[in-house]
């Protein structure tokens, strides 16, 4: 009946007296078998109640019962919640699952701190119940009324194949590969249906908009400073740190398995500071909570570095072999003091000048050594080429004097409305006490969270908090485990599929070094994964929806822009194309190749896309031959599918958890029951549907199709290559192949496998690959300490993957000079939505990942059970608004109501609402429809080394709910208040 | 007459005494233990109102809706008190969905996903209704949440009251409803000042927290406190030396029962939450956290002002890096110190 190596109950459960025998309980449950005589007085005398001998426990069974199950497998919700990957016990009873319960088998780093246990939160320990749920979709739907109308007729999965399979040949035909539009399958699908998603994509030769970029999980900010985002540090670090500051990330909501480090590190003398416009629920382990006005971080980070560089209290030798501020800057140009125009050499070499010498020197390329001290401060004249002299100075110079004319503490509180005295004290401990920070994913749905995520790396960095111990930051540390590899692999591990990945890498490594011997090995990871980008169809996301969903109309509005820009999104966009930014294959599909076919995988655009409701369904829908969602749950966009294609759910499936830095385990996943009615794995769908497209193909007479490689493909191969010859069938098969590979390379210990697997749950990775992960990450994991980040960097002086080599804090790149944004500055939030007085704060709500359990009984019964916007007490009495009240809240875009509540936590010029399913909403109408997304424009730049973008990372992102302005008004009022 | 009946007293003592101690610094209000328990517990026909297992945010209304002033309990002079019965919507409703109507009757844009209450009309209360809404006036706004279930009192009112000698203390200090003896009276409903008895209609018996006994009695803490992701929770017995529960309680005295004027001697006891620091009114941090020592008293009694100096004072030894036993104790590097001898692994 199992199949797992848990030693657990035989089938039928523990009889009661098994039960007594096997525990020895028999003495504590019988103690009230020897009954006394009825004492005077006593309640019982009470006529018609106890009048003969009673026996007291024996009733207890009736619990008793109820603790018993058929079997126990280990279970997860990958990635369902990408950050948890918490290994559980499933527990079920004739064929349903009944409950779950956290295995909690996880040990500390050593016994200096904290163990990861239980790691497992009220949404992965109610997730049953999202199985037989209303939402759940059970057997192939296929739409009989209008789109999003809500009527369904069941199809068999024959037909439903068949039409889709049908709809991608007609797209074939007609448009070319390009026009199946793969859009962003999501992980929480799982790890092996993601990975099916992707094979599909590549081998079809479809585009995939970025669905991480699209969504805002990318921190541009570390994207711009280490070239790079996918670092971190194990939950354990905060145990190091004397200083803990929590920014844009309220992980009481959002990450509760990692929670218990901080309350903890706190009760171990670690100070806590959360930086957020709402006293949110992260607060309560915060020893000083900033309630910073929404959007002015970047203000209140330059306050502290001025605070730092002022009284000297930075690191100046870290500072300059880290970072870029000793560096030469032109002063006339405020460019770097390039070699192409000094003596003709490369465009990318850079130069400091040296203070033991006096000169100006060649920073090095290839290795952050130096021989001498670069000067941060004073001017110097430069001889150009052409026989011209130029003053130059250090960044550092440049960013002094700035920070000092621009971000004294006194005009930082202006701006963020934190006293100028908290400014300084912070700014002090910052610099004198190891410092972690944590910037959770609300920094990037700002539109400038990229000048607040490079301000706060700037008092990081001036003060040598990176690098070691219980310092950094974290963002996305995801070790290689199989699933990164197995995407592209042709082959399996037994037939060299992992080696002839390595092949092209290996040439192409010699060919970059070739070039540049100063290349690093984490630049040339950087290439490959660029290149691998473009084999699986990633695209830019703002293109697609630009020029396909209509947002042209509402990122050009010339008054919603960023205002020390002169031109729209739009008018960036066709620029960085014609300066040749992007290429062809990254802003596909263009204008002229409209998408036909258009499918969805645990992806919701009317939730996740902003103002999808009037974009996605009024400008994309309408030009798609056929919508089509591979989905466990009636979502508010599968609503609107053709076709909806059930898929099996955790628990229904076998799967494996990829870990997120915090939590070093992956943890097995196995199948606990059989899907729902006629739901299937995804791996099996997609297979399935290669088989139909062959089928079809075939007869339709066709025989290939180009990839995007351009390399003809044969329709005949499609699921012999899906399956890698037959080798992977099952989900199973998968991650036997995952744990394979991730042996192979070192992710999990030597000797590590699948039946280890089976038998433990789980794993503590022993390392994060040998690919780009692992040079991102530039530290080697030692299993029995906290894991951080960047120390290759500080401690063996590796380059960085950026332009200058460096951590950068100055960018001159011709745009950002443009923008006013060459170093880290402040600006507010562009009026996005028109000018109101409240501003908006959302994020996910505590009972939810994302909306997947948003619209579950279960879960919506943990609250009022539908939306709710968050509005200060007395504002909301001042307006005459009664908690629990419905209200219209609008911007000059849209509008939708909701039911207010009226709390003390939330700053009176604020308003935070959560994500919500848009049918929660009347008319469907959610908040979400305000948001209208404006990009940044000048994410658009690229040739500038790390301003480039690499699926997961880089590009503008659509991004920008938070900080946007709205107004609220009572229902009553509304049909006098009309909307501009 | 047989002589085999029990006197109160004898229903209400146990040998030993099982207890809990929720931690309310580390507690960030997830409620996992609700869920934990609900799963466990209250999925059965007539408890599906029921969470044996309830985290309210303090200050609030609190779980069942308004449950400390409703009576129950004991006078200073050991009296019982007049108390309230609860309804389904004070005990959270089980709000009903119309998911059919929405997804799959061609109503689209139509018909939103909404709720319906017990009483058949749109809900104005319910779980948790008031989250995360607090006191205070910003920017010094202050609440903490607060985790519930039964104290299995040493002192039990619901004991007393029962007109069917039906609850009765086991061995171990556990409460229990006899249900195959409850007739559905619900004088302990109305006995308990911590309206933390239930009524089931379906089987019309009073039900309530178990403690998880089916688990304790296999080594296993209880599903609320061994689930806790928070890691608030330590379980034992109070005169087991060795246990967290008794060092915390007995020893260092930071762990304190809720409202112990009420007079039944409860076995769930809390440490009291440290807060972020206040305001003063021009935007300068003052020395002292934001929750009012007033507030906590409310809640916990005069001892709570000693409870909280020791706290700061052994984190002030942290902060300078000497050690202290009782940081130690509520960080709990190893999660199973916690839970004395019910580490055993629930399969």
């Amino acid at each position: 009946m199992t199949t797992s190596g848990i030693d657990r109950v035989p089938p039928g459960g523990i009889h009661r007296r098994d039960f007594l025998k096997a525990t020895g309980a028999m003495g504590l449950s019988l103690s009230l078998f020897q009954l006394k005589v009825l004492a005077p007085g006593a309640a019982s005398a009470e006529p018609g109640s106890v009048d003969a001998a009673v026996s007291y426990s024996s009733w207890e069974d009736v619990y008793r019962d109820e603790w018993r199950w058929d079997a126990v497998h280990w279970g997860s919700h990958t990635n369902q919640c990408a950050p948890g990957g918490c290994s559980f016990r499933v527990y079920s009873r004739e064929g349903v699952v009944w409950r779950e319960e956290q295995a909690a088998r996880s040990g500390a780093s050593n016994p200096n701190y904290p163990d990861f246990n239980p790691q497992g939160c009220q949404k992965g320990c109610g997730f049953h119940q999202v199985l037989a749920s209303g939402e759940r979709v059970r057997f192939p739907l296929k739409r009989v009324g209008e789109r999003g109308e809500g009527k369904w007729k069941r199809i068999s999965w024959d037909d439903a194949l068949g039409e889709v399979a049908d709809a991608i040949l007609d797209a074939h035909e007609n448009h070319g590969p390009e026009s199946f539009v793969f859009d962003a399958p999501h992980i929480h699908a799982g790890t092996v249906a993601l990975d099916a998603a992707m094979r599909t994509t590549r081998l079809l030769g479809a585009v995939m908009p970025d669905m991480n970029v699209a969504i805002g999980d990318d921190l541009k900010g570390l994207r711009q400073t280490f070239g790079k985002m996918h670092l971190g540090y194990t939950a354990d670090n905060f145990f190091d740190a004397e200083l803990v500051v929590l920014t844009n990330a309220n992980p009481s909501y959002t990450w509760p398995a990692i929670y218990h480090f901080i309350s903890e590190a706190r009760y171990n003398g670690t100070e806590i500071v959360l930086m957020a416009p709402d006293y949110n629920a992260t607060a309560l382990v915060a020893d000083t909570h900033l309630p910073l006005r929404t959007g002015t971080d970047a203000a209140f980070w330059l306050g502290v570095c001025q605070v730092i560089v002022e009284e000297k209290i930075h690191q100046p030798d870290f500072v300059r072999e880290q970072t870029d501020l000793a560096i030469l800057v032109r002063k006339d140009t405020g460019r770097y003091l390039r070699a192409s125009e000094v003596d003709g050499g490369r465009e990318d070499q850079l130069y400091f000048l040296d203070e033991t010498s006096g000169r100006i020197t060649e920073a090095p390329r290839g290795s952050l050594k130096f021989e001498g001290v670069q000067a941060l401060a004073g001017n110097q004249m430069a001889k150009l080429a052409d026989g011209s002299e130029v003053e130059v100075t250090p960044a550092f110079e440049l960013l002094r004097a700035k920070l000092d004319r621009e971000h004294r503490p006194e005009q930082a509180s202006e701006v963020c409305g934190i006293h100028p005295d908290i400014i300084r004290s912070f700014a002090r401990k910052v610099a004198t006490k190891r410092t972690c920070s944590f910037i959770g994913f609300t920094s990037a749905k700002q539109y400038h969270g990229d000048l607040m995520e490079r301000s706060l790396l700037l008092a990081m960095g001036l003060t040598g908090n990176w690098g070691k111990p219980g310092t950094g930051f974290n963002c996305f540390l995801i070790p290689e485990a199989g699933f990164q590899a197995l995407s592209a692999m042709d082959a399996p591990l037994e037939r060299w599929g992992l080696w002839r990945l390595l092949a092209p890498a290996i040439a192409k490594s010699l060919w970059m070094k070739w070039k540049d011997p100063d290349v690093s090995d984490e630049m040339v990871s950087i290439e490959l994964q660029k290149e691998a980008t473009r084999d699986f169809g990633s695209v830019l996301p703002t293109f697609f929806m630009y020029n396909h969903a209509g947002y042209d109309e509402l990122w050009d509005r010339p008054e919603w822009q960023d205002p020390s820009l002169d031109r729209t999104y739009g008018q960036y966009m066709k620029e960085s194309v014609e300066r040749g930014y992007w290429d062809e294959k990254l802003v596909g599909p263009g204008p002229d190749h409209p998408p036909q076919v258009l499918m969805l995988m645990a992806h919701n655009p009317l939730r996740r896309e902003r103002s999808a409701q009037q974009t996605y369904v009024e400008k994309l829908f309408p030009k798609l031959e056929m919508l089509v969602a591979v989905e466990t749950r009636l979502s508010s966009s599968a609503m609107y599918c053709d076709i909806v294609l059930p898929a099996a759910w955790y628990y229904e499936k076998a799967d494996m958890t990829l870990t997120f830095g915090m939590n070093p385990y992956t943890c097995l996943i196995e199948q606990a029951v059989k899907p729902q009615g006629e739901a299937k794995p995804e791996w099996e769908i997609f297979s399935g549907l290669h088989l139909k497209i062959e089928e079809r193909a075939a007869a339709r007479g066709l025989q290939s199709f180009a990839d995007r490689r351009g390399e003809t493909q044969r329709y005949s191969d499609l699921h012999k290559r899906f399956t890698m010859d037959g080798h992977l069938i099952s989900n199973e098969d998968v991650v036997r192949e995952f744990v394979a590979i991730a042996e192979n390379t070192g992710v999990f210990p030597a000797g590590f496998d699948y039946e280890q697997l089976k038998k433990e749950g789980q794993v503590r990775v022993t390392g994060i690959g040998k690919g780009y992960a692992g040079h991102a990450a530039a530290n080697e994991v030692d299993p029995n300490a906290p894991f951080y980040s960047l120390r290759w960097h500080v401690d063996d002086k590796l380059i960085y993957p950026t332009y200058a080599r460096r951590a950068q804090f100055y960018i001159d790149h011709e745009w950002f000079l443009e923008a006013g944004e060459a170093l880290p500055t402040h600006k507010e939030t562009p009026p996005i939505g028109g000018m109101h007085p409240f501003r908006l704060i959302s994020g996910h709500i505590r009972g939810s990942i994302h909306c997947l359990q948003a619209a579950n009984p279960h879960f919506m019964r943990l609250h009022r059970g539908q939306p709710v916007l968050f509005l200060n007490d007395q504002v909301a009495a001042e307006r005459g608004i009664e908690d629990g009240e419905m209200v219209r809240m609008f911007n000059d875009l849209d509008e939708t109501e909701i039911m207010v509540s009226a709390s003390a936590a939330v700053g009176k010029d604020q308003v935070v609402i959560y994500m919500w399913e848009p049918y929660q909403f009347k008319d469907w109408k959610s908040h979400d429809g305000m948001l209208v997304g404006l990009p940044k424009s000048i994410q658009l730049a690229g040739n500038y080394g790390q301003l480039d973008y690499q699926m997961t990372s880089g590009g503008p992102s659509p991004s920008s709910d938070r900080g946007l302005r709205v107004n609220i008004a009572k229902l009553s009022a509304a049909a006098s208040e009309a909307i501009s | 007459m047989s002589s085999t009946i029990p006197t109160k007293q004898e229903l209400k003592s146990s040998k030993r005494q099982l207890a809990t101690v929720i931690d309310l610094s580390k507690c960030m209000g997830c409620q996992t233990c609700t869920v934990a328990c609900k799963n466990l517990w209250t999925q059965r026909p007539g408890t599906e109102h029921m969470r044996w297992a309830n985290v309210a945010t303090c200050p609030g209304k609190g779980y069942p809706r308004e449950w400390e002033s409703k009576g129950g309990g004991f006078d200073a002079e050991g009296r019982p008190q007049p108390g309230q019965l609860t309804t389904m919507v004070d005990c959270g409703d089980n709000f009903q969905f119309n998911h059919h109507e929405v997804l799959s009757a061609g109503n689209a844009q139509r018909k939103k996903l909404e709720p319906r209450s017990a009483s058949g009309e749109a809900p104005t209360w319910g779980y948790n209704w008031d989250e995360d809404q607090g006191k205070g006036e910003w920017p010094n706004p202050y609440f903490f949440y607060m985790p519930r279930k039964c104290n299995h009192c040493s002192n039990a009112p619901c004991i007393d009251a029962c007109s069917r000698n039906a609850i009765y203390k086991r061995e171990d200090g556990i409460v229990v409803i006899d249900q195959d003896r409850c007739e559905g009276h619900r004088h302990c409903i109305e006995a308990c000042p911590y309206s933390m008895v239930y009524f089931n209609p379906v089987s019309q018996k009073s039900e309530k927290c178990i403690d998880c006994f089916p688990r304790v009695e296999k080594g296993i803490a209880p599903a609320c406190n061994r689930q806790c992701v928070g890691r608030t929770r330590a379980y034992g017995y109070l005169d087991d030396s060795e246990s967290q529960v008794h060092k915390l309680v007995r020893v260092w005295k930071v762990a304190l029962p809720l409202h112990p004027e009420f007079g039944t001697e409860p076995n769930v006891f809390y440490v009291p939450p440290m807060s972020p620091l206040a305001y003063d009114d021009d935007g300068r941090l003052t020395e002292a956290g934001r929750l009012p020592i007033e507030v906590l008293e409310g809640y916990f009694g005069p001892a709570v002002r000693q409870a909280l100096a020791t706290i700061l004072e052994e984190r002030d030894r942290r902060k300078r890096g000497e050690p202290s036993e009782l940081m130690d104790l509520l960080i709990s590097r190893r999660w199973h110190d916690r839970f004395a001898e019910f580490t055993g692994e629930p399969i």
